[in-house]
């Protein structure tokens, strides 16, 4: 499912499978480039990060050692909820449960 | 033979001079014994573990500070720059989050401030460190170039076990 919000672009993958990741990342339909990506923790295929150009990910779940180099590699960010608990996303940025008890 | 024995005399300790005995860090310790120190222009008052990558290359240091105890400490750095947000807030994703930092928030407010919050990755032995970045709003010099404050505050939790026990850091 994709969707836009206060300009940016969601993919929101959720539980998908490689196999359903394989296949968006084939498709013409979708955009050229995804400004946020949701998805529940499990595995996500490298060529869709790259394929998308995702520039930013939230992930619900623990996140693989490969996925996790990506983003910091590109130094894109990534929020794994997994770790810092409930994020809020909005157009003035990210909030997580973490940072909000430890202010 | 006494003249050269003179000459090998190891000369009198000079009186130091009254800016080396000016120590340019103002310090306090509280009754609690609660450490404080702060300083002007530099960053003498940082604490050593503070981490080098949180200074901002190219800006200026207006005052740097921190207040610790037994428990943990709380140190402060204030910088000045003319460096565009965007790039501030590029270099510290890069040099923290792309260093293996947690990234807890980034939040811009309706004012021009940005407030990024890393977290430092989890280790069984080491001090958990936690960074607030907050860039303050623009302002005009008198140069007419844009500038901002950068307000790093970073709190640092000792290991579990590592700390004393309160009793014995009362007075």
């Amino acid at each position: 499912m994709t969707l836009e919000a206060e300009g940016s672009r969601w993919l929101l993958l959720g539980s998908a499978g490689t196999n359903v990741q394989a296949e968006l990342t084939g498709s013409p339909l979708l955009p050229a480039q995804i400004d946020w990506l949701w998805w529940d923790g499990g595995s996500v295929i490298l060529d869709l990060l790259e394929r998308f150009q995702v520039q930013a990910g939230i992930s619900s779940g623990p996140v693989g050692e490969v996925v996790t180099t990506w983003f910091r590699q590109k130094q894109r960010p990534l929020y794994i909820a997994d770790r810092v608990g409930a994020v809020t996303w909005s157009r003035r940025g990210v909030q997580t449960l973490r940072a909000q008890l430890d202010g | 033979m006494l003249a050269l024995l003179a000459a090998c005399r190891p000369l009198p300790e000079p009186p130091p001079s009254k800016a080396a005995s000016l120590d340019p860090v103002l310090r306090h310790v509280g009754e609690d014994g609660t450490h404080f120190a702060a300083s002007v222009g530099d960053t003498r008052a940082l604490p050593p573990h503070f981490p080098p990558q949180l200074q901002l290359p190219e800006a200026v240091v207006l005052s740097s500070g921190q207040i610790w105890d037994q428990e943990g400490g709380l140190a402060s750095l204030l910088l000045q720059t003319s460096q565009p947000l965007e790039e501030i807030a590029a270099y510290y994703r890069r040099t923290l989050w792309g260093e293996g930092w947690d990234l807890l928030s980034d939040l811009e407010q309706a004012n021009g401030i940005r407030t990024l919050v890393f977290e430092s990755p989890p280790h069984p032995e080491q001090s958990l460190h936690q960074a607030v970045i907050q860039v303050g709003s623009p302002r005009r010099g008198p140069d007419q170039v844009e500038y901002r404050d950068i307000l790093i505050l970073l709190s640092t939790v000792a290991p579990v076990g590592k700390a004393q026990p309160a009793a014995t850091a009362s007075p």
